[in-house]
């Protein structure tokens, strides 16, 4: 039973459309948030730069795919003449979202897995030890989703000492 | 001579005005609501309703209705197209205020338990990404969903002529829970009204009862 005086939602739509998932750094010993010791720039395949030359950042905003099942991102870590590129998928699913009738349509995603490639220490001294899925869900809300522990010779260092 | 001679012969009688009993179960009556049948098919939402209630010494009146709930609404700003037909049931109790329990005219205050399972098809332009150069189809066929919410209402039923009467109520709605499909909240739940992140709504109704 409804005459036109419902009045049950005043929903604003979001300003940007454009659904982001987050991927901060951790030092891998010392299980801490970390910023980037060296300078991260990430290509997507079939999409190109995503971010240029990140450095000192503790975490960064990426757009995901929303029509593959995979994101293949390459990890350009560089530190003075030192460069190396390491490869980190993202798989994930893709399902239409509804906000509200008056705002545009969007595309969320649920991360179902992880993998990557990883270099030596001598190769260059950042190196990705793991990846974690913090929040697969993928949606309006910035927060963390991936975590990605980094061993760096500090951290090799710290881990010697404790020993 | 005693005093109060005057007053011999007279008689003092006990005179009490009898009310007429009413009995326990004190009539029942069907009705529709006009109101959501006119928005079903000139509003972006309506819904085919019908109840029934009866009396209890005209003072409470539990009450049960049913019905369809249905949407077909496009937004003229995003071209998103809701489409929903589906059943919700609901039932309850009202309880009379008038105290003039004789009367069939009444005004009231009452509480209701909804409940709908429903499904819905969504669809829009494509959601275009540019860092990825991608397209997905807006499209989603058979998305289902349930939905729980009480009401409180007051409401107001009179005499039109003999065994038909008119009322109309007003609403207020709280969602308890709602199962959400992939998309997220629906835009219209059956027997609700207009749905969203709030939950809560009002709403009402214009009722033509037949009551005996």
């Amino acid at each position: 039973m409804a005459f036109g005086l419902t009045s049950c939602t005043g929903i604003d739509c979001p300003l940007d459309t454009v659904v982001v998932w987050t991927m901060t750094f951790y030092d891998s010993q010392a299980e801490t948030s970390m910023n980037l010791p060296c300078v991260l720039t990430v290509d997507a395949a079939g999409a190109g730069t995503l971010y240029n030359k990140g450095t000192a950042i503790a975490s960064m905003e990426l757009p995901m795919s929303i029509a593959s099942p995979t994101d293949t991102l390459y990890l350009h870590f560089s530190a003075d003449d030192l460069i190396t590129t390491d490869t980190l998928y993202i798989d994930h699913t893709n399902f239409a979202h509804f906000e509200a009738m008056d705002c545009p349509g969007s595309v969320f995603h649920n991360i179902t897995s992880t993998h990557f490639t990883t270099h030596s220490m001598e190769t260059f001294p950042v190196v990705i030890d793991s990846v974690s899925i913090i929040r697969p869900l993928v949606d309006y809300n910035d927060v963390e989703n991936i975590r990605l522990y980094l061993r760096t010779p500090d951290s090799d260092t710290d881990d010697s000492n404790r020993k | 001579m005693p005093k109060n001679d005057s007053f011999v012969g007279v008689q003092y009688q006990k005179v009490t005005i009898s009310k007429k009993a009413i009995p326990l179960f004190s009539g029942y009556g069907i009705y529709t609501d006009l109101a959501g049948l006119a928005m079903a098919n000139v509003a972006k939402w309506g819904q085919y309703e019908v109840g029934a209630h009866f009396g209890l010494k005209r003072k409470f009146y539990p009450a049960v209705e049913v019905g369809i709930g249905q949407s077909n609404y496009t937004s003229d700003r995003t071209n998103i197209h809701f489409k929903t037909h589906s059943p919700y049931f609901r039932v309850g109790m009202d309880y009379n205020l008038n105290k003039d329990r004789q009367s069939r005219n009444r005004y009231f205050l009452g509480v209701r338990y909804g409940f709908s399972t429903f499904t819905y098809d969504l669809e829009g332009p494509s959601v275009t990404d540019d860092y990825w150069g991608q397209t997905y189809p807006y499209e989603i066929d058979g998305a289902k969903g349930t939905a729980h919410w009480g009401e409180l209402l007051f409401g107001i039923q009179s005499q039109l002529w003999k065994f038909i009467h008119l009322g109309w109520t007003v609403r207020y709605k709280a969602r308890f829970h709602e199962s959400m499909a992939e998309p997220g909240h629906v835009f219209y739940i059956p027997g609700y009204g207009k749905n969203g992140s709030s939950s809560s709504c009002f709403g009402g109704s214009f009722n033509v009862i037949f009551e005996l």
